[in-house]
């Protein structure tokens, strides 16, 4: 049950535990960079069918974030794609023997859901500047600044809890079918997953940037 | 229980590089050749638009200069239309004296051989009444045949003289 939760560590990297998700996030990068290199490699003025894939892709995050946030599509492109890539190929890495998926270990998730609460200000400083930024923690009254630091940290914990909780859930699920009837049953399941797994990325992606345009955007109190 | 380690840090630094290492080999040449794609369609668009505006210049030209075209046909038939009348009224106007000048130059003439034929009547007159007179003298007519004979005389050289004016006249 420990090692469920919290897996297995390998070995140590300057006092830095390598668990078995660290290895499977290397390999998913590594898949993600090499993928890309090879697809961009040779990027043609009529595109192939993959670079199609690879455009429609990017033209369709682009689209995502300028419906929410208008003429920040570029701005926010490689952190939101980054993430909509990377969870969703993550989450998929159960499927290959051997991997497991980094999202069910709570440190992926949460890495992931920092970066987002640091991205967060950040583009909104070097949008809207530090004094109309920290100017909407205390709008539109003062009372309200615990709250809002409040709801940073909660939001931060659900985005990395809802991924976690999904993707280990799944996990568990296919592990126990795999115990109880190891041939058939878990392949429905695990055609599910695929499923599960993309609707997890999409949600995470999109309340990142949820949350990247509330902080880009001026305020009009 | 869920343990949070040293490892989120590494994750972190993952993810971050990750984000870099898309954004060198993904993001970028697929926005690029996006952007490079968009740029051709503008521009071919903004050709095609030139080449509209361009179509719809020569339009105007031509149109404008049909337009002076037709002002100047307009202005040249109008002109012809002058000088033909003016032209016209001068051949009127010179057959219409050609014409009075033959007519005057006619009745002069024929005044003229009217005034020979009436002197010629008068001296046959003369003529013819000396010989009535011989004739009467002759006779020793009474006064009633010699004044029914001048009637006579006179109707007849009446009825000549009128038959030799429109004679003239008809000439």
């Amino acid at each position: 049950m420990e090692e469920i939760f919290n897996p297995q560590v390998l070995f140590y990297l300057f006092t830095i535990p390598i668990t078995k998700t660290i290895i499977s996030t290397w390999v998913v990068m590594a898949f993600l960079v090499l993928f890309s290199f090879v697809l961009t490699r040779k990027m043609t003025f009529i595109p192939g069918r993959l670079q199609n894939v690879l455009e429609l892709f990017v033209e369709a995050i682009i689209n995502l974030i300028e419906g929410m946030s208008p003429g920040n599509g570029r701005k926010f492109l490689p952190l939101v794609g980054t993430l909509a890539l990377f969870i969703g190929t993550a989450n998929l890495a159960h499927l290959v023997p051997g991997l497991k998926a980094p999202t069910s270990d709570f440190n992926t998730a949460f890495a992931l859901a920092l970066v987002v609460f640091f991205a967060v200000p950040f583009y909104g400083i070097t949008t809207q500047g530090p004094k109309q930024y920290f100017k909407e923690y205390i709008s539109p009254s003062p009372i309200l600044l615990p709250f809002h630091i409040i709801s940073e940290i909660t939001r931060t914990f659900s985005l990395a809890l809802r991924l976690f909780g999904n993707i280990l859930g799944e996990e568990i699920i296919i592990g126990i079918l795999f115990l109880l009837a190891p041939l058939f049953v878990p392949v429905p399941m695990m055609l599910f997953s695929i499923f599960t797994a993309i609707i997890q990325a999409y949600i995470f992606t999109i309340l990142t940037v949820v949350y990247l345009s509330s902080a880009v955007e001026v305020s009009k109190h | 229980m869920i343990r949070i380690d040293r490892s989120i840090i590494l994750q972190i630094i993952n993810f971050v590089a990750l984000v870099l290492l898309l954004f060198r080999f993904l993001f970028k040449p697929v926005v690029r050749a996006l952007d490079q794609r968009s740029q051709f369609i503008r521009g071919e668009l903004q050709k095609i638009e030139d080449e509209k505006k361009n179509l719809e210049a020569t339009k105007r030209a031509l149109e404008e200069e049909a337009a002076r075209a037709k002002e100047k046909y307009l202005e040249i038939m109008d002109q012809a239309k002058l000088e033909a009348s003016r032209i016209k009224e001068g051949i009127i106007r010179e057959a219409y004296e050609e014409g009075e000048k033959i007519k005057n130059e006619y009745r002069r003439k024929a005044r003229k051989e009217m005034e020979e034929l009436l002197s010629g009547l008068r001296e046959d007159i003369v003529e013819l009444t000396e010989e009535v007179v011989k004739k009467f003298l002759a006779t020793q007519i009474t006064p009633e045949v010699q004044t029914r004979l001048i009637d006579v005389f006179l109707e007849e050289a009446l009825r000549e003289l009128k038959a030799q004016v429109e004679a003239i006249h008809e000439r």
